[in-house]
């Protein structure tokens, strides 16, 4: 799992991801309001599916990566860490999560707790922007996009319509079901 | 033995029995049909399953020997009392069998479509060719 902002983050970094050597790449695109995907893979969904996918295949997340998930990053010398992690992120996430205004009876704000949350609006551009960039409709989402090489006419489109509104629980079984099945291990034979 | 139960019935019992088996059976089988197809079902038909399917245990229960009695409600306001069949289909529909049965399911995430990206080069932007 590679939690990235935009397509085109994915775009100019491409030829450093293609060197890892993925057999097959993929987008897990999902708006906030697709319940319940933002809420599992802002829990334990990015580790679970970083898990689950192996070292043959990086999926790509439009969604901003907690500070669990670059502790754990960094940990495992993870592609997102050598790629978008270590200096790529901008501001460092210890800076973001530590304690700089005490507001009375012990409690304090951390930077991150400042800042305006994230657009949810500017959020969906970017899922539109990739659907488009697949030349899917601006509605089909939620979805598994998988491919060999971003630049590849052939990809394969994964519906994922079925998975919303369906607790957290279940979401996280028929993905485990779906990655341990047959269809995930033919796509990855090349 | 079956048939000497029913000769001593009589016949709005006999009716709501048999009314309650057919649909009973009906409903089996739709049930084992949908299974099979392993499609989700559609909202409007659970509903439909849940009311015939209280109605149905209410025929049923028409028959059966012994006494039900439900108080829905709180101390000093009662919502729904019901006793007998009525009973039987009062609790069945507050209890929902096919929600319950919705509530354990795991859905399958559909097979993958092979699609073609629009304007596509066909060259691989790593600079290796990608296998397909």
């Amino acid at each position: 799992m590679i939690p990235v902002a935009t397509l085109e983050d994915v775009q100019i970094r491409w030829l450093e991801i293609r060197q890892h050597g993925f057999v097959l790449h993929g987008f897990l695109l999902y708006t906030g309001s697709d319940q319940y995907f933002p809420e599992y893979i802002g829990g334990d969904g990015l580790t679970d599916l970083d898990m689950w996918s192996g070292d043959r295949c990086g999926i790509f997340l439009l969604h901003d990566a907690p500070a669990e998930w670059a502790e754990y990053a960094r940990e495992h010398d993870h592609i997102w860490w050598r790629t978008f992690g270590a200096g790529g992120a901008g501001v460092d996430d210890q800076l973001l999560d530590a304690p700089v205004l005490h507001v009375g009876h012990g409690e304090t704000l951390t930077p991150r707790q400042m800042l305006p949350s994230t657009n949810r609006g500017l959020a969906k551009m970017q899922v539109v922007a990739v659907l488009h960039y697949f030349g899917l409709a601006p509605t089909d989402h939620p979805c598994l996009i998988l491919f060999r090489d971003l630049g590849d006419a052939k990809f394969w489109h994964i519906k994922l319509d079925d998975m919303l509104g369906i607790d957290i629980p279940r979401l996280r079984l028929a993905l485990k079901q779906w990655f341990a099945g047959p269809t995930f291990n033919r796509l990855l034979k090349v | 033995m079956i048939f000497g139960v029913c000769e001593s019935m009589t016949t709005p019992e006999l009716l709501s029995f048999l009314f309650g088996t057919s649909f009973i059976a009906v409903l089996l089988g739709i049930a084992v049909t949908i299974m099979m197809r392993e499609r989700p079902v559609p909202s409007e038909a659970m509903f439909i399953f849940r009311v015939v399917l209280a109605l149905a245990a209410g025929g049923v229960g028409a028959v059966l020997p012994g006494l039900i009695d439900l108080k829905i409600g709180s101390a000093n306001q009662t919502l729904v009392q019901a006793g007998g069949a009525l009973a039987l289909t009062v609790l069945v529909y507050l209890f929902n069998p096919p929600s319950q049965v919705e509530k354990l399911k795991v859905p399958k995430l559909p097979r993958p479509v092979a699609r073609t990206r629009p304007g596509a080069s066909g060259k691989s932007l790593g600079g290796r060719d990608a296998g397909a």
